[in-house]
C-alpha cells in the first residue's frame, strides 16, 4: 500500500506508514539529524530534521523523523525557513561545544562538523565562556566520555536500554547543565558498549582502543566480515599504513542489523603482531628459514613423495589433515581435494571453547565457517575440550594442522603431540608452530579474499584489508595439488569458487561469484 | 492568601467559608448536588453541556474543555485516565492552591463529572510537591469522599468505579506541561513528548487521557447545576464564564481576584488591588504569567481582559497571573529573573530551548551588570525567532516571547545600561530595584 | 542489574513506609510509575535520597538503577545530600524579587553564615534559592520544614531564624 506525497514539488509514492525522513532518504534527499537512527527509531529531540509542511494555512515546521507519510502531504525540505531552522539548531549546539577538534577522535567523521559546513557556515555569535563539564571521564573497560562535547541526542542511552538490554548510561540533570553519566561508581560493562561510540554523532563517547590512534582521514576502509563467532557480523576493517586501527559494523539487516559486539570488533590485534613471518623447516632440532618453494618441497618429502617431478598415486605415508573451522570455503575445498588425492584423512575441527550465546548477536560457536565445512560434506570433530576421543583413531605418522590460530585447546595440543611429523599452516605463532617440523605462514581473516558460511547458511565474503606479505593458503594448497597432478593451477580464487559451485551439491546454483558486500543466503541451508 | 470577587463570584464562592473544605460543610452549601442530575444524563449529553458552556482550560492554554474531552476515542478497550494538573508552576500563579485548600470537594465533584462524561475510571491529581498544605487538605477531602461512597467502587450505586490518586511532583516547572506531566506520572523525567499523538489518544500508560487544570474542573459543578448556557452568558464572546486571576507585584493588595471576562484590564486590577502600591506610577503589566509578553501602562489601560483581546494585543490570558511593575521596577532586572527561571526549568531535550534559554539569560544578565554592548540587545531580538515553534514543547516560546516584548517595548532601559558610564555598584534596596538608578532612565 | 552498592545497601523502608509502599503499588498499573511516590517515602524517612536508597527503590520496583538516578537528578526537591536540620528554600522568581527577596537572601547569609547551595558547619541550616513557589500574593516568602512562611519581613525572618537557633518551633514566629 502506498500514498502519494509531494517533496519539493516532486511527486513521490511512499510506502504507507513510512517515516518521512526515510522516504526522503530513499529519494535522494538526506535530511540532517542527530537523534534519529534507523536502528533506534526516532526521538524527536534534536530538531535538526525539521522540514516545512505546506497546507492551505501556510507553511509549518515540524520534525520529519516523527512524521508518518499521509496522502497529499506536501513537504519542502530546503525552503528558507527549513534551512534557517537547521542553521539555528547547529548554532545552538555549537554555543557550548568545546573547540576540541584538533584533539578529538571524531574529527573528519563528525556530524556536528559536517553539518556546520553543510547547513550553517555562519560566524560564531557566542562570546561567553562555555559551559564546563567533565572531560576524559573513564566509563569503563572500553570507553571514555567527554561530557562537554555531548549534544544530548540520547542515542547512547536508548541503544543500551532498548537494544543491548543493559541500561547503564543516563542523562543527569536538566537544561544546559544536563550531561551523560554512568551510575556513580559503576562502569559501562555492556558487551555491546562500543556501538554507542559508533552512534555518538560527536566525539563525546570515544573508544579507548581507538583514542588518539589516528586522524580519520588517513583511514582506508574495506568491507569484510567478523570471524570471532559463527554469525559473521558485517564489518568495515579500517587500516592506516597497513595496520588495522579499528573495525566497525556495517549494516546488514539479515545478519547483524547495525551492530556488532565489542569482543568481535576488538578482535584484530593479533593481525598486527605475533605472526609467523617465514616458512620454517625443523630438522635435527634446528629451525631453518625457507622459501615457499622449499616449504612445498619439504611437504612433499614428509608425505613420502620425491622432492620434485610428478608423483604417482596416493602418498606413501599415511597422513591426517585437520583444518580449523576458521578456514575459508576455498581452503577447505582444496584441502579436501588434497586429502582425496593423497589418501589422507581430512577433518574440520572446532577447537575454540564455546562463548556466550546472548540471544542478540553473539553465538556460542566461535568458529566462522563450521557450517561451510558441513555443507562441503566434511566431518566436523570437537576439539574444544581436554580430550577428543576421535583423535586417537587418526593417523599419527603425519599430521597437518591448518589455521588453528592463537588459542590452542588441550585437545588440539594433544593432536600435535601425538604426531610423528607435524606440518602446521598458520598465521600466528603458538605452541603448535613451536613444535612443528614444517611451519608455513598463513593469512588472517583481514588479509585474504575468502568465503565463509555463517550459522544461518549465509555465504559471506572476507576481503583483504591489509596487504598480506605472505601467500594465501589456498594458493599454496593449490600449488601442491598441481605439483602432484601436474594439472593446471587455478588462476584466481574465482576459479576455485566456480569449481565449488560445480562440484558440491550444497552449493549448486549459488552465486558464489557474486557474493557482494551483504552476502548470499543459501536456500535451505539455515541451521537451528 | 487574600481572595475577593470583582463582580460575579463563582469558583471562589466557598473560599471564605471556614469549613467548606470538609464534606459536611461542602454539602451543607449545596455541594455534590449536581451528581443526581449528572448520573441521569447520558455521558455525551454532559460533554455537550460543557461544550455549550464555552469553558476553556484555565491552566494556560485556554483550549475548550468540552472539545478536548470529545477527542477521546469513544470505543477503545484501553482504560481511560484523567490527569488533574495541579502543578501550578507558572510564575505569578497561585490560584489553584486556593481551590485545593478551601474548596477541595468542588474539585472532586468536577473530577466525578469529567470521569462520568468521558468514561474514566482513575484520576491522578498531580500536585506540585511544594504545596504541603494544599495536598494535606485535598487528601483529607479525598478520604472523606471515599468514606462517603462518592469515590471508589460503585459510586453512588451507579455501578461505576472512580478512583482518585494524589501524586506529588518534585520540583520541575516542566511537569506542568501536559505531556511532561504524563511522563513524570509514569515515573520518568518530565520531558515533554512531541505532539501528535495527543494525550486524548495516547496519554499516560499509552492510554487515552484527559489532562485538565484544577480550576477548569472546579467550574464543572456550577455548570452542571446552572446549565452550560448560564455559564456562557457570563463573560464575553468566546471567553465565557469567570476566572481566578492571581494579581501580584507592586500593588497595594496582592491576592486572587475573580471576575468575568470582558472587563477592562487595568480597571479590574485597580478595583481589585487598590492600584499601584504607595501611589507610584504604573510602568507595565504582565497579564498572563511570566510567559506572557509584557504590556506598557498605556496598553494595559486600553485592553480588555479576555482571550481574543489579549491575543490581538500580542499577549495572552495564560494562567491568569497578573504582575504589575511600577515606575521604579527595573524591566531589565525583571527579564533577567524570568530568563533565569526558564534556563533553570528547561528539561534539556532540545537544543533551541536548553541552549537558547541559557544564552538569553546570560545576555540579559550581562546587560544588567553593565557589561553589555548594544549588539547584545540586537542579539536577544534575533535569537527569539529561532526559539519559536522549533521545539518539542512551548517552554522555549515561553522564554522567547516575553524576551522579545520586553526589549521591544522597553529598549531604552536596556540601552541605558549599555550606555551608562559605570555599572551600578550599590546594593539594591527592598523593592528589588535601584530607585536612584531607575530615576535616571 | 544490581549494582555493587545495592548488594550492601543499608537503606530499607521502615514498617510504616513499607505498608505505604505496598498500598502505592496497587494504585498504579506499572511499577515504574511508583518511582516518584517511593522516592517521596525515602525523603519522609531520611530527609534526602542517598545512592543506596536509589538502588533500593530501583530493586523494589524492578527498574534499572540509572533510570532511578536520572529521575532523582532531574527533580530539584529530591535532595542528594543530607540537608541541615532547617532547610531554607527562598523563592527568587519575579514577584518575590520585586518585593525584596534579594535583601532577605543577604540577611539569611548574614544570620546563618551560609550562601545558597550551602550547609552550615553545625548542620543547623542549609539554604537554597528556588523558583516560584506559587505564593506571589504573599511575597516575599520561603519554604522551610514543609510549610510556607509568607509575607516575610526583615523582622519576621530574624525571629524565625532565632527560633531555629534556640530550638523553639519556628512556625510559632510566623505572625505579623
Amino acid at each position: 500500500m502506498s500514498v502519494k506525497i509531494t517533496i519539493n514539488g516532486m511527486p513521490v509514492e511512499a510506502p504507507e506508514g513510512a517515516l518521512l525522513i526515510d522516504v526522503c532518504r530513499d529519494n535522494g534527499i538526506d535530511i540532517p539529524h542527530f537523534c534519529y537512527h534507523p536502528g533506534l527509531g526516532p526521538d524527536g529531540n534534536c530538531r535538526m530534521c525539521q522540514v516545512e509542511f505546506v497546507s492551505e494555512r501556510g507553511g509549518r515546521l515540524a520534525v520529519s523523523c516523527k512524521a508518518v507519510v499521509a496522502e497529499g502531504m506536501q513537504v519542502l525540505t530546503h525552503s528558507e525557513s527549513a534551512k534557517r531552522a537547521r542553521a539555528s539548531v547547529e548554532e545552538m549546539l555549537l554555543l557550548n561545544h568545546p573547540l576540541d577538534c584538533p584533539i578529538c577522535d571524531k574529527a573528519g567523521e563528525c556530524t556536528l562538523q559536517n553539518y556546520y559546513m553543510e547547513h550553517d557556515l555562519q560566524p560564531s555569535r557566542q562570546n561567553f565562556t562555555r559551559v564546563k563539564k567533565g572531560k576524559a571521564i573513564d566509563l569503563g573497560p572500553t570507553m571514555v566520555l567527554d561530557q562537554e562535547r555531548c549534544v544530548l541526542c540520547d542515542r547512547c542511552v536508548r541503544f543500551l536500554r532498548d537494544v543491548a538490554g543493559d541500561e547503564q548510561l543516563y542523562i543527569a540533570g536538566r537544561g544546559h547543565d544536563a550531561f551523560i553519566s554512568a551510575f556513580p561508581g559503576q562502569e559501562v560493562t555492556s558487551a555491546y558498549s562500543l556501538n554507542t561510540v559508533d552512534l555518538c554523532p560527536v566525539g563525546a563517547l570515544t573508544s579507548k582502543d581507538f583514542r588518539f590512534a589516528t586522524p580519520t582521514w588517513y583511514i582506508r576502509n574495506t568491507d569484510s566480515v567478523c570471524t570471532t563467532c559463527a554469525r559473521g557480523c558485517n564489518m568495515q576493517i579500517q587500516v592506516m599504513e597497513e595496520r588495522i586501527v579499528r573495525m566497525r559494523p556495517r549494516h546488514n539487516p539479515e545478519v547483524n542489523g547495525y551492530w556488532a559486539c565489542d569482543e568481535g570488533r576488538l578482535d584484530y590485534k593479533f593481525v598486527n603482531e605475533g605472526r609467523v613471518e617465514q616458512p620454517l623447516v625443523r630438522r635435527e632440532g634446528r629451525a631453518l628459514e625457507a622459501s615457499f618453494e622449499e616449504a612445498l618441497a619439504e611437504w612433499r618429502r614428509i608425505l613420502g613423495y620425491a622432492p620434485a617431478g610428478r608423483a604417482e598415486g596416493p602418498a606413501p605415508v599415511e597422513a591426517a589433515m585437520i583444518a580449523s573451522a576458521h578456514a575459508t570455503l576455498e581452503e577447505l575445498y582444496l584441502l579436501k581435494k588434497l586429502a582425496a588425492r593423497t589418501g589422507a584423512s581430512f577433518h574440520v575441527a572446532r577447537h575454540l571453547q564455546d562463548g556466550e550465546d546472548d540471544r542478540l548477536l553473539r553465538r556460542a560457536d566461535r568458529h566462522p565457517n563450521a557450517r561451510g565445512a558441513e555443507l562441503l560434506g566434511l566431518p566436523v570433530i570437537d576439539l574444544r575440550g581436554e580430550h577428543a576421543p576421535e583423535v586417537s583413531s587418526l593417523a599419527s605418522a603425519v599430521r597437518v594442522l591448518v589455521g588453528f590460530h592463537r588459542r590452542v585447546s588441550p585437545a588440539a595440543t594433544a593432536l600435535a603431540a601425538n604426531a610423528a611429523k607435524l606440518i602446521v599452516i598458520d598465521a600466528c605463532q603458538s605452541a603448535l608452530t613451536e613444535r612443528a617440523d614444517l611451519v608455513i605462514p598463513g593469512l588472517t581473516f583481514a588479509e585474504k579474499d575468502g568465503l565463509v558460511v555463517n550459522f544461518g547458511g549465509r555465504v559471506q565474503r572476507l576481503k583483504s584489508a591489509v596487504r598480506g606479505r605472505r601467500e594465501s593458503e589456498w594458493r599454496l594448497i593449490d600449488a601442491l595439488l598441481a605439483s602432484l597432478d601436474a594439472g593446471a593451477r587455478a588462476a584466481s580464487v574465482a576459479q576455485v569458487r566456480a569449481e565449488i559451485v560445480e562440484q558440491v551439491p550444497a552449493f549448486s546454483g549459488a552465486s558464489l561469484a557474486d557474493v557482494g558486500r551483504h552476502g548470499v543466503q543459501l536456500a535451505g541451508a539455515a541451521v537451528s | 492568601m487574600r481572595y475577593e470577587a470583582v463582580g460575579k463570584k463563582l469558583i471562589g464562592e466557598r473560599f471564605d467559608v471556614p469549613d467548606a473544605y470538609t464534606r459536611a460543610g461542602y454539602e451543607r452549601d449545596g455541594g455534590y448536588r449536581s451528581l443526581d442530575k449528572l448520573f441521569a444524563m447520558k455521558p455525551e449529553e454532559v460533554i455537550e453541556e460543557v461544550k455549550r458552556s464555552g469553558l476553556r482550560g484555565r491552566g494556560g492554554a485556554g483550549f475548550p474543555a468540552g472539545m478536548k474531552w470529545s477527542f477521546v476515542p469513544k470505543s477503545t478497550d484501553k482504560p481511560k485516565y484523567l490527569c488533574v494538573n495541579a502543578d501550578e508552576g507558572e510564575p505569578g500563579t497561585f490560584k489553584d492552591r486556593l481551590i485545593l485548600e478551601h474548596d477541595p470537594h468542588a474539585l472532586i465533584e468536577g473530577i466525578i463529572i469529567c470521569c462520568y462524561a468521558v468514561g474514566i475510571g482513575t484520576a491522578y491529581v498531580y500536585v506540585r510537591g511544594e504545596y504541603d498544605h494544599p495536598i494535606a487538605r485535598f487528601q483529607g477531602a479525598v478520604d472523606e469522599a471515599y468514606a462517603a461512597g462518592l469515590l471508589g467502587k460503585n459510586v453512588r450505586g451507579t455501578g461505576r468505579d472512580i478512583d482518585v490518586v494524589v501524586h506529588k511532583g518534585a520540583g520541575a516547572y516542566i511537569c506542568g506541561e501536559e505531556t511532561g506531566l504524563i511522563e513524570s506520572l509514569e515515573g520518568k523525567k518530565g520531558q515533554p513528548r512531541p505532539k501528535p499523538p495527543f494525550p486524548a489518544v495516547v496519554g499516560v500508560f499509552g492510554c487515552p487521557t484527559v489532562v485538565n487544570n484544577v480550576e477548569t474542573l472546579a467550574a464543572l459543578p456550577w455548570i452542571m447545576n446552572n446549565g452550560g448556557d448560564a455559564y456562557a452568558a457570563l463573560g464575553t464572546g468566546k471567553s465565557t464564564g469567570t476566572m481566578l486571576f492571581s494579581i501580584s507585584g507592586m500593588v497595594e493588595r496582592p491576592g486572587v481576584y475573580e471576575t468575568e471576562f470582558g472587563v477592562n484590564l487595568w480597571d479590574f486590577i485597580e478595583k481589585a488591588t487598590g492600584g499601584v502600591k504607595d501611589g507610584k506610577k504604573l510602568k507595565a503589566v504582565i497579564p498572563g504569567g511570566s510567559s506572557a509578553p509584557i504590556l506598557t501602562a498605556d496598553e494595559a489601560r486600553a485592553v480588555t481582559l479576555d482571550y481574543e483581546s489579549l491575543a490581538a494585543a500580542g499577549t495572552m490570558v495564560g494562567s491568569g497571573a497578573i504582575m504589575v511593575l511600577d515606575e521604579d521596577t527595573c524591566v531589565v532586572k525583571a527579564l533577567e529573573v524570568i530568563m533565569r527561571f526558564y534556563a533553570h526549568e528547561s528539561c534539556g531535550q532540545c537544543p533551541p530551548c536548553r541552549e537558547g534559554t541559557y544564552w538569553l539569560y546570560r545576555l540579559v544578565k550581562r546587560i544588567r551588570e553593565g557589561k553589555g554592548r548594544l549588539e547584545d540587545i540586537d542579539l536577544i531580538v534575533s535569537i527569539c525567532p529561532d526559539m519559536l515553534g522549533r521545539t518539542v514543547c512551548v517552554l522555549a516560546d515561553a522564554a522567547a516571547m516575553p524576551a522579545a516584548s520586553y526589549v521591544k517595548k522597553f529598549r531604552h532601559e536596556f540601552e541605558a545600561y549599555v550606555n551608562a558610564e559605570q555599572p551600578p555598584e550599590r546594593e539594591i534596596p527592598i523593592g528589588g530595584i535601584d530607585a536612584e538608578w531607575a530615576s535616571r532612565l | 542489574m544490581e549494582t555493587a552498592a545495592a548488594q550492601k545497601s543499608t537503606f530499607a523502608f521502615n514498617a510504616e513506609n513499607e505498608a505505604k509502599f505496598q498500598a502505592l503499588v496497587g494504585k498504579y498499573p506499572t511499577k515504574q510509575a511508583v518511582v516518584l511516590p517511593a522516592l517521596w517515602l525515602v525523603i519522609e524517612q531520611q530527609g534526602w535520597v542517598s545512592t543506596d536508597a536509589m538502588d533500593y527503590v530501583a530493586r523494589r520496583l524492578e527498574q534499572a538503577p540509572v533510570a532511578v538516578y536520572a529521575v532523582v537528578e532531574f527533580y530539584t526537591m529530591f535532595l542528594t545530600s543530607p540537608p541541615g536540620r532547617h532547610h531554607i528554600q527562598l523563592c527568587h522568581t519575579l514577584t518575590c524579587t520585586m518585593r525584596g527577596c534579594e535583601d532577605l537572601q543577604a540577611q539569611i547569609t548574614e544570620e546563618t553564615g551560609i550562601g545558597p547551595g550551602e550547609k552550615s558547619e553545625d548542620g543547623l541550616f542549609s539554604f537554597e534559592t528556588v523558583e516560584c513557589l506559587g505564593s506571589c500574593g504573599t511575597a516575599p516568602m520561603m519554604r522551610m520544614g514543609n510549610r510556607y512562611y509568607e509575607n516575610l519581613t526583615r523582622e519576621k525572618l530574624a525571629r524565625v531564624i532565632r527560633a531555629c537557633r534556640e530550638e523553639r518551633d519556628p512556625a510559632a514566629e510566623d505572625h505579623d
